[in-house]
């Protein structure tokens, strides 16, 4: 942000900012990360070891990630700046402690720091090691001081899966945790684990889980009568990415070719699947971001109170062969999936997911309090299940379209423009939406006759808001004006809607 | 909405009128209603925030009293409209800041801090933090017109202590 220059009458005044209380001016530090903080010790002496007074703390080792791997740079620096910090605050409490790092520090020495940030009373706690090893055990003083934390965060950033036990024993409880947020921590074979861990945190308000290997058990179920908002990533994590990245790095620094590469494919052997069976006993969650293969079926979904849902369920290579070859035979069922979340206001919806709907939902309820429905779409996604699900949505407002694409097959139905001749009735006569959005538009042909075709047939239509594609390539045919003129020729079944056409 | 006006009176004798519910944005007024000391005809006087000062102040309370009242029919509001209104309140803070010389957002900033007003508190550290953020300790003596009163030794041990930060 622009500061405007002083005037001259004010540079008598000198400085200014120096003169302000010191509670203020770590207030003001406060908003930086402990590195950017100690920074202005160096500005002056009354700033000399104000930065030491921020009760959070916030080291991230990775900004100075370098371009080598983690054995060819010493981390000594950082470890000596930690402790320094630590040590020059003496025993002040601490609200919030952040550590990210990598390999080169001792795993002692990050246990040290935690029990140390913890003792002195830390409530929002975030650990993120960036080791490669598989067996890094989580720091046990978690466990030992679980009634004060309010925020945990744990994680080691995708590069590996932590494989501990903190969680599988009986003797803690997060009386006060209201934000947990596991990233790549292995919850062990079974889901028993989980459910206790989840059983533990009686207040809980918000459950993060990426990429925590759940695929390997029977069932999972997420139960909790306290939470309001839950993401579930169930993401695979990518084996010894780490020494590909670095084996990558390496290789572009040498070549010094600074081009962008893409990292080279890394197989996974597991990811790929789901738990058989997921239930959802949640009845006063607001949020769901659920992202995961299809499960098999979804015992009980008790999602009373959801307000918005984001679903990307997607099914696996296996199972889509199973659903085109001939003896065809629905072995997954997400029927009670969809019906659980039929309160919603809000939704969003991945390509994959619509599929998944045609191929594995048994019906589609009635959205009545839905009126905001947003679509990622990509031309390898079928469709069919659109129709239907427009049908279903009898208060929408609102419809988002990320993308304006889709795989055309023979079952395509009367939402989009590809059955010919077209059927003399559509689902989109009957569809309330006032607010046509269509984001990522790429101007083909394609494209163009698919809008028209919205245009022509939604009855209500207010405002139709077309962004378009940022693609450098595109600039010479993908010019908004020749779009918008395009458009605003073609029929419409509501004459006085608003056509705006903006780049990106 | 109650539309209960209250006087406020600056350290320099200029008089404001704002809704109640504007100034109780300020923990200290809404404390002085709570306890009935404020006489309906008397101006509350704020010996140590200038006029030029309190008007910025009232124009912020005026502000986000309006989107505190939104906020409560805002159930069925989609993340995006929230995210809309989230945009605008956003732009006009960052205009409202934008506006006012550093000389002013410090001055701001111990008003708000003497009324205790949380947010506007957040607000100028937050912008004031901008400015530091992404800068060379040079730079940043430059733009608050810091005297840097260390020898080129004491310096030096600085950088050494923190030499991780200054990597």
């Amino acid at each position: 942000m622009n500061v405007k220059k002083r005037k001259s009458s004010e540079e008598e005044e000198g400085d200014v900012i120096s003169k302000l209380p010191e509670e203020l001016l770590c207030h003001i530090l406060s908003y930086l990360s402990t590195k950017e903080a100690a920074l202005t010790s160096l500005l002056s002496k009354r700033w000399r070891d104000l930065f030491t007074l921020i009760p959070s703390l916030d080291f991230d080792d990775s900004i100075f990630m370098p371009c080598l791997s983690p054995e060819e740079c010493p981390r000594t620096s950082f470890r000596e700046f930690v402790n320094r910090v630590l040590a020059l605050q003496s025993n002040s409490p601490i609200t919030k402690f952040s550590l990210i790092c990598h390999k080169g520090v001792d795993e002692d020495l990050v246990g040290d720091w935690i029990v140390e940030a913890l003792r002195r009373g830390a409530t929002d706690l975030t650990l993120i090691v960036l080791f490669p090893s598989r067996l890094y055990s989580l720091p046990s003083s978690i466990i030992f001081y679980s009634h004060n934390l309010i925020k945990l965060k744990l994680g080691c950033g995708k590069l590996g899966i932590i494989h501990h036990s903190l969680f599988w024993g009986d003797d803690f409880i997060f009386t006060n945790l209201k934000t947990l947020h596991l990233d790549s921590i292995d919850l062990g074979q079974k889901g028993g684990s989980f459910a206790r861990l989840l059983s533990k945190c009686p207040i809980l308000e918000e459950l993060i889980v990426n990429c925590m290997k759940w695929h390997r058990w029977s069932s999972a179920s997420v139960c909790s009568l306290t939470l309001k908002r839950l993401t579930i990533d169930g993401e695979q994590y990518l084996p010894s990415m780490d020494s590909c990245i670095f084996k990558y790095r390496r290789e572009k620094l040498a070549s010094g070719n600074d081009n962008f590469i893409d990292p080279p494919a890394v197989s996974s052997h597991f990811g790929t699947e789901s738990p058989r069976y997921v239930s959802f006993d949640t009845p006063n969650l607001l949020y769901l971001n659920y992202s995961d293969f299809v499960a098999c079926n979804y015992p009980l979904v008790k999602l009373d109170s959801l307000v918005e849902a984001r679903l990307d369920v997607g099914s696996n290579t296996a199972q889509r062969h199973v659903r085109d070859s001939d003896e065809y035979e629905v072995r997954w069922d997400a029927t009670n999936l969809i019906m659980g979340i039929q309160n919603v206001q809000t939704l969003h919806l991945t390509s994959d997911t619509i599929e998944v709907i045609e191929d594995f939902c048994k019906t589609v309820p009635v959205f009545h309090n839905l009126n905001h429905l947003s679509i990622e779409s990509d031309d390898k996604r079928a469709w069919q299940a659109l129709p239907l699900l427009l049908i279903n949505c009898p208060n929408l407002q609102t419809l988002v379209f990320h993308g304006l694409h889709h795989r055309v097959t023979d079952g395509c139905g009367d939402a989009c423009d590809c059955i010919s001749p077209p059927p003399p009735s559509s689902c989109l006569s009957s569809c309330p939406v006032k607010i046509l959005k269509i984001l990522d538009f790429g101007a083909t042909c394609r494209e163009m006759t698919l809008v028209e075709h919205f245009l022509k047939k939604l009855p209500r239509l207010e405002q139709v808001i077309i962004v378009l594609q940022f693609d450098s390539f595109l600039e010479e045919n993908c010019d908004h004006l020749e779009v918008s003129k395009a458009l605003e020729m073609a029929p419409k079944a509501s004459p006085n809607c608003k056509l705006k056409v903006v780049n990106h | 909405m109650s539309s209960n006006m209250i006087m406020l009176k600056s350290s320099d004798g200029a008089s404001f009128e704002i809704e109640e519910a504007a100034a109780r944005k300020s923990k200290i007024i809404a404390n002085m209603i709570e306890v009935e000391c404020v006489d309906e005809d008397k101006a509350i006087p704020l010996q140590n925030v200038t006029g030029n000062i309190l008007a910025l102040v009232i124009e912020y309370c005026n502000k986000h009293i309006v989107d505190d009242d939104d906020d409560v029919a805002t159930e069925e509001a989609s993340e995006e409209e929230e995210e809309a209104k989230k945009k605008k309140v956003d732009d006009w803070e960052a205009e409202f800041m934008n506006s006012m010389s550093l000389e002013t957002m410090f001055e701001l900033l111990l008003a708000a801090n003497y009324l205790n007003i949380k947010s506007l508190i957040d607000l100028v550290c937050q912008t004031i933090a901008n400015n530091i953020k992404d800068k060379t300790p040079e730079e940043v003596r430059k733009i608050f017109s810091i005297e840097n009163d260390f020898t080129p030794e004491e310096e030096e041990e600085i950088r050494k202590e923190n030499a991780w930060a200054f990597g």
